[in-house]
């Protein structure tokens, strides 16, 4: 899109209205994390002046409240540029702020994963599911169950061996 | 699908990636009604912890997938059915499948009944670095392996040019190709222009097979290699046949290794200026050779359009004019920069200085004691471009690391390496062990995203009160390798702290004093601290190997144990 259209949003507030009918009145800038609303708002062309709000039926204030501080704290954060891209990949790094966000229960984090991934805001899904795969880094297949509640449906038989196949495998 | 997907466990047998989001839709609906009114009162209380693990869809755990090691893949594996499909193709595409002549049967029955796939595979007919020729019937199975293999794999490494030539027609998206352990194959001839999507090629570091199969590429004019970005060549005495396989890719080519004796460099010099002036799209150059001037010849040869984005220039000391040309050519460009240099003076540190505000990664070795300002002159404000430090020498530089940890916000690579044979020169020993101990703790301090640490650095009994009384290494929970003495881990036993490294994978344990004994019950107490240790290094410690080999079994996922004595 054009520099002078993306300058006439950027001088707007929206209001998003979640599943619990609470408004949150945002700066576009801070909506546009997400890829989704960002091209939601190009397509509409909105004009200034426009009274817009956004219904997001499904997350709900708890969860969309998150995001949006979460977003608003990463407003500014330069896009990665071209020449990271060969680079190693330096996204498994998570940020003390982001951190110290997602200490929350597996059940909001969880959300966050969806809400990220249906929003399509991108920075926020990756530190969302590394976060969960730290959990179980270094840990038993047991204790992994144990964090995660889930039930072992395998039969003695089953869960015994790890797979010929993997012993014939090294890490590359 | 979708519906199914809610409760979870009905779509355990299909791994569907795309599954709707309009899982997510019908997951909130759950919620219970009313939900504004208990957010108004207690906004933290609202969601519903229901929402368990079972809930999330596949694609989100592929993706959470996707951030794990091989070693916590194998685990995952083993929590339920559901993971054990889902985590499959993540396992494939992090594992190699080595064949060797114990399994190729084992293998070549699996793959005929279970639909097995993998990008990277190995054939090792070698057992402790001696080669296992195959028998006539293994090559057979070798075959039948591939044709069910073959047309997935994108990578490969052999030690047999007649396995190549074996499985030329059976791997059509080979993409890598690692030759570099290959070993000599009388009168066997390849046709690489079987591979045409060949992106990478490491040759043989074995004089006679590279002779041969360069000869074998030139001579038969093998041109799939004019798409190749990557190679690792070896350039020996006057055959020329090497760099005219580079020149066949000079257009394409973006890495290259070039492995260079003297000898061949003075009977080559002016064929060598031709080959580099062609290569424009050059990115990283890594030359290994013993001769300055052939350094010098290639870095002003190679043309000004290619951006070298790193320089690595091998174990063997550059001056400063050469740093002064890198400098000149490629400071806008350069991020990584490996060199040693023979003596380090005022003006190599006024250079590193120069293109140092660019650099991601600074390797640097020396020989004689440098300038007691080398560390805060390369680095003497905030950086946070910088991510890898590695520095090898028998001296360390009178203002130490600590007077720069602070400054380096975004480090994840840290070698300090430091001979000790050197030490027991120094005059008051024992201050300079106290210093070492500084150096340590500031790292400690500082450093708290390291993943990658080497600090080989003499310490002593001494010093533990010390190490204890400071920030001590857990404070680098995210460390993947590690590399040190026995003193930071031993601090971690003293002060009894419940901590893992839950992602190191590899450790390397040097002793840092003659005749350190390290005993098989002081391996299993520190097992405890490295869950995820898949190679363990045992470097020359005074030790039972039996008794080293008996505390294997603490190491849940070790794969590899290595005992060496090294001088």
């Amino acid at each position: 899109m054009s520099k002078v259209s993306s300058k006439k949003i950027e001088a707007k507030q929206i209001d998003f209205q979640s599943s619990d009918n609470e408004f949150f009145n945002i700066d576009v800038q801070v909506a546009k994390c997400s890829g989704r609303i960002k091209t939601f708002l190009e397509d509409c062309g909105m004009r200034s002046g426009d009274n817009v709000i956004v219904p997001l039926p499904n997350v709900n204030s708890e969860i969309l409240r998150q995001i949006l501080n979460w977003a608003n704290y990463h407003k500014d954060d330069p896009q990665p540029n071209e020449d990271d891209r060969d680079e190693e990949k330096r996204t498994d790094d998570i940020s003390l702020w982001d951190a110290e966000f997602l200490k929350v229960d597996q059940g909001i984090l969880f959300h966050l994963i969806m809400a990220a991934n249906y929003r399509d805001i991108k920075g926020l899904f990756d530190i969302t599911c590394q976060t969960v795969a730290n959990m179980m880094k270094g840990k038993t297949s047991a204790e992994i169950r144990e964090t995660f509640n889930i039930r072992n449906d395998f039969t003695p038989a089953e869960e015994e061996p790890i797979g010929r196949e993997n012993e014939w495998c090294e890490q590359q | 699908m979708s519906s199914r997907n809610v409760d979870g466990r009905s779509a355990s047998e299909q791994i569907v990636p795309g599954t709707p989001n309009s899982n997510y839709d019908l997951f909130l609906k759950k919620q219970p009604a009313g939900g504004k009114d208990v957010a108004k009162t207690f906004p933290d209380r609202q969601i519903d912890n229901n929402i368990n693990a079972i809930a999330l869809p596949n694609e989100m755990w592929l993706k959470i997938f996707a951030n794990l090691s091989y070693g916590d893949l194998l685990q995952v594996h083993l929590v339920c059915k559901h993971w054990r499909q889902l985590s499959r193709a993540e396992l494939k595409r992090k594992g190699k499948l080595v064949i060797t002549s114990q399994n190729l049967e084992d293998i070549c029955i699996l793959v005929e009944y279970e639909n097995l796939k993998y990008e990277n595979v190995e054939i090792r007919d070698e057992i402790d670095d001696k080669l296992v020729e195959f028998s006539n019937a293994q090559h057979a199975l070798l075959l039948r392996v591939f044709n069910y293999l073959g047309k997935d794999i994108v990578r490969v490494k052999l030690f047999k040019l007649s396995t190549l030539f074996l499985l030329n027609n059976l791997l059509p998206k080979l993409r890598d190709m690692d030759l570099s352990s290959l070993r000599y194959d009388r009168g066997v001839w390849v046709n690489l222009n079987k591979f045409s999507n060949l992106k990478s090629l490491l040759m043989p570091y074995n004089k006679l097979s590279a002779c041969q199969l360069s000869w074998t590429i030139v001579a038969s004019n093998q041109l799939s290699l004019a798409h190749l970005e990557k190679l690792d060549i070896g350039v020996s005495d006057s055959v020329a046949y090497s760099l005219d396989v580079i020149v066949m890719c000079a257009s394409s080519l973006h890495w290259l290794k070039l492995r260079l004796g003297t000898h061949a460099y003075l009977a080559l010099k002016s064929k060598l200026i031709e080959t580099f002036q062609k290569l424009t799209r050059l990115k990283v150059l890594d030359i290994g050779c013993t001769a300055m001037e052939a350094k010098r010849t290639i870095l002003e040869n190679i043309p000004k359009e290619s951006r070298l984005r790193a320089i690595m220039l091998g174990s063997d000391g550059v001056d400063d004019d050469l740093l002064e040309l890198i400098g000149r050519k490629w400071s806008t460009s350069l991020k990584c920069l490996h060199l040693k240099s023979n003596k380090i003076t005022r003006n190599t540190v006024k250079q590193l200085n120069f293109l140092n505000g660019n650099l991601r990664s600074l390797q640097l070795s020396w020989n004689c004691p440098p300038p007691r300002d080398l560390l805060p002159s390369i680095v003497p404000k905030v950086n946070k471009t910088l991510t890898e430090i590695e520095l090898f020498g028998t001296y360390l530089c009178g203002d130490s690391f600590c007077a720069v940890a602070e400054r380096l916000p975004n480090l994840k690579k840290l070698g300090l390496n430091f001979s000790f044979l050197a030490w027991r020169m120094i005059v008051d020993y024992n201050l300079h062990l106290k210093r070492m101990c500084e150096e340590m703790c500031s790292v400690f301090q500082h450093l708290t995203r390291l993943r990658h640490l080497a600090v080989i650095l003499p310490c002593d009994q001494n010093n533990i009160n010390y190490l204890c009384s400071q920030p001590n290494i857990s404070n680098l929970k995210r460390l993947k390798t590690l590399k040190s003495c026995l003193f930071p881990i031993k601090t971690l036993q003293i002060l009894n702290l419940k901590f893992t490294f839950k992602e190191l994978i590899k450790l390397q344990l040097n002793s840092c004093q003659k005749n350190e004994k390290l005993s098989g019950l002081e391996l299993v107490d520190i097992s405890k601290y490295f869950p995820a240790l898949e190679e363990l290094r045992i470097v020359n410690f005074d030790c039972d190997h039996n008794a080293i080999q008996g505390a294997r079994n603490s190491f849940p996922r070790l794969r590899r144990l290595q005992i060496v004595k090294i001088n």
